[in-house]
């Protein structure tokens, strides 16, 4: 790392940036721990991981193991949580349902994130016509409600895990792209840039090294935040019958079921509801931190 | 001025020719054949003369670029053709339901507007006090809270529990207004909730960010009452930002309706359209998204142009 410093060349001197990187991450412990509402939002998405990652662990039951002697029981019996309208497990249904929607959301973000990202920069950077025919495109995708065209495709395509988690990641692209793209073009004005052009760096290293770690910061915030609207997003078209097939627990699903057991058995569809809405908020807590953060204008307004 | 009109109107012509277009495409070339569907789907078992002759009355034999032509000449004549599955004509339906989707959500976009502008101007005001955290964290909870939770837990409170409200249903108020106000309260509040709190949180920030300016401090400095720098300066510059949010939240609107429509058993065009998608009718699927999509395009152009009034100096961009 030393050495990287008595090298010239200009992007060198934004990798040594690097090189504090244990204070780096020391002081992005002391922000989760010290914020209550990071450590609060944040706290509860690890939750939701480790739920969904060890779901046969923390419960032996198996969410759709119907079972007819045990319908509509309420919390503590036939279950942590009571049973639904079939007798299933609701605390089984609510952890494997954890499953499908964080696999969902953060394939579909992780999608969209690459698409966009790399879609919005190069568009900034080359600026062909073809570049500005992208971005227009996006404008138009941007400027329709992403569930009508999501039930459009999903209903045609087949709605499996799979589908689900491709068509909201495309829907999602235009955001990253518009992101990334005004980003780099600040970033691009940059005399590092220039510098960095001017001994002859490729476009290829320039945007790997010299913009896209400056550009992450927003990014972050939108991945943060479009995590929270792909779980409303997913959850919507499950509980219109369009999402993963019906052997799949998931929580927008079991609340359209149990939707109609609500005035005798208002527990059905209570716990998804306080889920969902719990995981899209701690998503949303999240990325405003990290806005906070990591955008020092905003903050002091 | 003008010549911004012009371009954002052919810009805008082409954005809509490539909307019917991808609609077009996406429906001949996704799998899944109309014919059968016609005739009972798959497990109806259809014979196989039976299916061409169904194909022959829809067109669907004729080659794609045919039918792609007969489409556009229909279209442009706003013909969207007729019902597979019933026969009948496919605007009509649309035109019969479009006003009772809009009955919701005209109504919920205005309650967003006159809740969440002065909720954002108090939590901007009295930023230092106990409001501001107050008002930004329901206004949290009012975006991440799905729609269809916040509509089933009002029906729970005030159909079930209290039984003030019917639980769904719809009556047009030509007929009995106070019964189609009784049914469409739930709804309407349901559908401005999240808006609401995406119009509260720009109206703050976008406050916050205008209070930051030096010609706030001189008009402090004038000695002018903080109601009048507000109402007079701040207000004015805030709220341009604010103006395409909301018409943003016109597609968060018909978003949530999809849902709304779907709990509340509202007779409008998403539920249309769901049913449309279910048996695959084709032309209804095809009319129903030409048609929002004609509607946001438009509500999109407005709002651009609408800047331009709004604010002399984009033009020079």
């Amino acid at each position: 790392m030393e050495q990287s410093s008595v090298n010239a060349s200009p992007l060198s001197a934004v990798e040594t940036r690097a090189s504090p990187r244990v204070a780096g991450l020391r002081s992005w412990f002391r922000w989760f721990v010290r914020s209550p509402r990071v450590l609060l939002s944040g706290g509860f998405i690890l939750l939701l991981c480790v739920a969904a990652l060890a779901a046969p662990i923390i419960t032996n039951n198996d969410p759709s193991l119907i079972r007819a002697d045990q319908r509509l029981l309420p919390p503590g019996e036939g279950g942590l949580l009571g049973t639904d309208e079939f007798g299933r497990d609701l605390f089984a249904r609510i952890i494997y349902g954890a499953r499908l929607t964080l696999i969902v959301s953060f394939g579909s973000v992780a999608i969209a994130m690459a698409l966009g990202v790399i879609m919005g920069m190069a568009s900034a950077y080359f600026g062909s016509p073809t570049d500005t025919i992208l971005m227009r495109l996006a404008d138009a995708v941007l400027s329709f409600p992403p569930i009508l065209l999501a039930i459009f495709i999903v209903s045609f395509w087949g709605s499996s895990v799979l589908n689900v988690i491709f068509v909201i990641g495309l829907l999602y692209t235009p955001r990253f792209q518009r992101i990334a793209y005004s980003a780099t073009l600040t970033v691009q004005e940059n005399d590092y840039i220039l510098a960095a052009r001017s001994i002859g760096s490729g476009a290829a290293r320039i945007l790997r090294v010299g913009i896209l770690p400056n550009i992450l910061a927003p990014v972050l915030v939108q991945i943060s935040l479009s995590m929270g609207t792909a779980i409303l997003l997913e959850s919507g078209l499950s509980f219109l019958g369009l999402g993963p097939p019906p052997d799949i627990a998931s929580w927008g699903r079991s609340i359209q079921q149990s939707s109609r057991f609500m005035s005798q058995h208002p527990w059905g569809v209570a716990w998804p509801a306080v889920v969902i809405s719990a995981a899209v908020l701690a998503f949303n807590i999240l990325g405003d931190a990290l806005r906070d953060r990591l955008d020092p204008r905003l903050k002091s307004a | 001025m003008g010549a911004y009109i012009i371009r954002r109107s052919i810009a805008t012509a082409i954005l809509l020719y490539l909307i019917v277009t991808v609609v077009f495409l996406l429906l001949h070339l996704l799998p899944g054949d109309p014919a059968t569907a016609v005739l009972g789907g798959i497990d109806a078992e259809p014979t196989e003369e039976d299916i061409a002759r169904v194909r022959e009355d829809l067109g669907l034999d004729r080659p794609l670029y045919e039918q792609y032509l007969s489409y556009l000449g229909d279209t442009a004549r706003l013909d969207l053709g007729e019902s597979f599955v019933n026969g009948r004509s496919v605007s009509g339906d649309l035109f019969a339901r479009l006003p009772r989707t809009m009955m919701l959500i005209v109504p919920a976009i205005i309650l967003a507007i006159v809740t969440g502008i002065p909720l954002g101007i108090l939590a901007a005001r009295y930023r230092r006090s106990l409001i501001d955290p107050a008002v930004s964290s329901v206004a949290l909870l009012g975006f991440s809270v799905p729609v269809f939770v916040s509509g089933l837990l009002m029906v729970y409170l005030f159909a079930i529990q209290l039984d003030w409200l019917p639980a769904n249903g719809f009556v047009a108020p030509r007929d009995d207004f106070v019964g189609f106000l009784k049914r469409a309260a739930m709804p309407i509040v349901a559908l401005a909730l999240g808006p609401m709190a995406i119009t509260m949180r720009m109206t703050r920030s976008s406050m916050l960010e205008q209070m930051g300016n030096d010609y706030v401090r001189t008009a402090r400095a004038k000695g002018l009452r903080e109601f009048t720098i507000l109402r007079r300066h701040v207000l004015q510059n805030a709220l341009l930002p604010v103006v395409t949010v909301v018409a943003l939240q016109f597609g968060a609107m018909f978003a949530g309706s999809v849902l709304i429509e779907s709990i509340f058993n509202w007779p409008g065009v998403n539920t249309y359209l769901l049913t449309a998608i279910g048996v695959r009718d084709y032309p209804v699927v095809q009319g129903i998204v030409l048609v929002i999509a004609s509607i946001f395009v438009l509500i999109n152009f407005l709002t651009d142009i609408s800047f331009v009034l709004f604010d002399p100096r984009i033009q020079h961009k």
